[in-house]
């Protein structure tokens, strides 16, 4: 079932067009990456799924409502922005308590005090906010998105600001609540590293556009073109290997890094680069198949869409 | 929950944000000691005493609303928590609600204390204790609350549907459009009578103006919307 869904999603602000016939769906339990460079419109779409923006055309929908019209649907809903949405002259303690009783959580004392010891802020409780590092608040942000245990979970940048160590909580916290709690994330963000990592579903947006949408598995089979590493057993051996590639009309890219070839071959099986390599008597220590990262992915979707490729 | 539990919660908040700044309880407390104590002595003890408390009670309330204003609405615009807030169970109309009665609450707390500081000084100075009219007792139990939470409703509806730059001078223009309802001698003025001394009349039209402004403002709310909110957040 699709618990968020856009629908040729279109967005004008002051005659110019913000997003295009954006389209995607969530299911349940998935945690979905939602990619792309600044001002590419990531915001602007997260920000029509929450109701805070409505769309020019299409239709935007979580649990097949608008969120913007259901008050009652939004308690199944947590939502992190790029903003940490926390009151700097109240203490870490009273922020939380505000937003339990918004959410009508029962006994929340038991439940603020278990999330700040998740966050670590337990001996921050009474400070107040404004007092916080920049890190702490956005832990403190992170426990106020999730104090209601919402079924959704809206993120924007979430590690944005944290040291690797609180980076790493926000990832398992996020991999625990899809895979034990079968929870639905959305989650903005520009860290390929982190998509890649846990998401098993992903967007590229650019310009406003929809340019890839899929699994990274798919994606990778999808944007693969072979590219292989060679390594060799000299420098000689690496410039004469280095000749042969660039004369081959497979080959398409060559980067020579020492004694390491990388290399795209195009339309032939890597066997065939091997033979070649082989039959001009290149003394070759190593040959390997690179597997394509996101990043290497969304490089190729980016510089296509500008045009570049 | 229902909407007005919803709309008591952000009244607290917000009743509590204003009294941990202490900046702006400072402006407060020195925004009604001035227009008390000034008004009292620009109009002499005995003849002005009504009329001090007239006038003081309400330019209390829409100045000092006006700042508590601009921190319960404005400053959690331009921070973007509202952002966050709109995402929550709660209605844009509880939200708006609650931030009104948020600001009044601990303004008219000021205008009473601008009240007890006339009256302090009054009777130390006249050495017997003064007392305000029923015509001004009935303006500050009834009038005052309903002028200033008409003020700071149109002030927060301002603070939230215009862009920021807008805003700076639209928080002024209202404060001054509002002057000639406080002041009993402008008020006089627009009257013909420029030694006015404040009756039951001008506590009347005084009412129905703050009434019709309430009803105004109220009407207004409707073209309230998120999207206006999170635009011209995005203005700045």
């Amino acid at each position: 079932m699709a618990i968020i869904e856009a629908q040729n999603v279109t967005k004008m602000l002051n005659g110019r067009t913000i997003l295009d016939r954006v389209s995607f769906e969530v299911k349940e339990g998935e945690i979905f990456g939602f990619v792309g460079p600044n001002g590419a419109g990531k915001t602007t779409t997260l920000k029509i799924l929450l109701g805070l923006l409505k769309p020019s055309y299409g239709h935007a929908l979580v649990f097949g409502k608008l969120l913007g019209d259901n008050d009652d649907l939004r308690r199944r809903v947590g939502v992190l922005l790029e903003h940490d949405g926390l009151y700097e002259c109240l203490s870490a303690y009273e922020n939380l308590r505000y937003y339990a009783q918004l959410y009508q959580i029962p006994s929340f004392h038991e439940r603020i005090m278990e999330l700040l010891e998740f966050v670590a802020l337990s001996d921050r409780k009474d400070d107040r906010v404004g007092e916080l590092s920049k890190g702490m608040k956005r832990r403190l942000a992170i426990a106020r998105s999730i104090i209601h245990d919402p079924d959704v979970l809206f993120l924007d940048e979430p590690a944005s600001g944290l040291d690797p160590e609180a980076q790493k909580m926000v990832r398992d916290l996020i991999l625990y609540l899809a895979r034990e709690r079968g929870r639905t994330i959305f989650l903005n963000s520009h860290d390929l590293d982190e998509v890649q990592r846990i998401c098993s579903k992903i967007a590229i947006l650019h310009s406003g556009e929809i340019k890839a949408f899929d699994s990274i598995e798919n994606l990778r089979r999808k944007f693969s073109t072979h590219a292989i590493e060679i390594a060799l057993t000299n420098d000689e051996e690496a410039e004469k290997a280095l000749d042969l590639l660039k004369s081959l009309d497979y080959v398409s890219e060559c980067e020579r890094d020492n004694m390491r070839i990388t290399t795209i071959i195009n339309d032939v099986e890597p066997s065939m680069l091997l033979n070649a390599l082989i039959n001009g008597s290149i003394q070759v220590e190593e040959v390997k198949n690179v597997t394509k990262s996101l990043e290497d992915i969304y490089m190729k979707v980016v510089n296509q869409s500008e045009g570049r490729i | 929950m229902n909407f007005m539990n919803m709309v008591w919660l952000v009244t607290q908040k917000e009743i509590k944000t204003v009294l941990h700044n202490k900046g702006l309880l400072f402006a407060g407390f020195y925004v009604g000691a001035m227009f008390g104590v000034l008004n009292l002595l620009l109009g002499g003890i005995a003849s002005a005493f009504n009329n001090t408390i007239f006038s003081a009670t309400l330019l209390v309330g829409v100045f000092v609303g006006y700042s508590f204003s601009r921190f319960v609405f404005l400053r959690e615009k331009r921070e973007k928590i509202i952002e966050t807030l709109l995402c929550t169970p709660l209605s844009l109309k509880s939200i708006w609600l609650g931030k009104v009665l948020g600001a009044t609450v601990p303004a008219y707390l000021f205008s009473l204390l601008s009240v007890s500081l006339v009256m302090i000084i009054s009777s130390v100075m006249m050495h017997s204790l003064l007392l305000p009219s029923a015509v001004i007792l009935i303006h500050i139990a009834v009038v005052v609350p309903i002028f200033t939470t008409a003020a700071i409703s149109l002030m927060g509806f301002g603070q939230f549907v215009l862009g920021m730059r807008e805003n700076k001078i639209i928080g002024y223009l209202i404060v001054l459009g509002l002057v000639p309802f406080m002041y009993p001698s402008i008020f006089g003025l627009i009257l013909g009578n420029v030694n006015l001394v404040v009756s039951w009349l001008e506590v009347g039209i005084c009412s129905i103006f703050a009434v019709v402004l309430l009803a105004l403002t109220t009407y207004l709310s409707r073209y309230l919307s998120k999207e206006k909110i999170v635009t011209t957040i995005m203005s700045d």
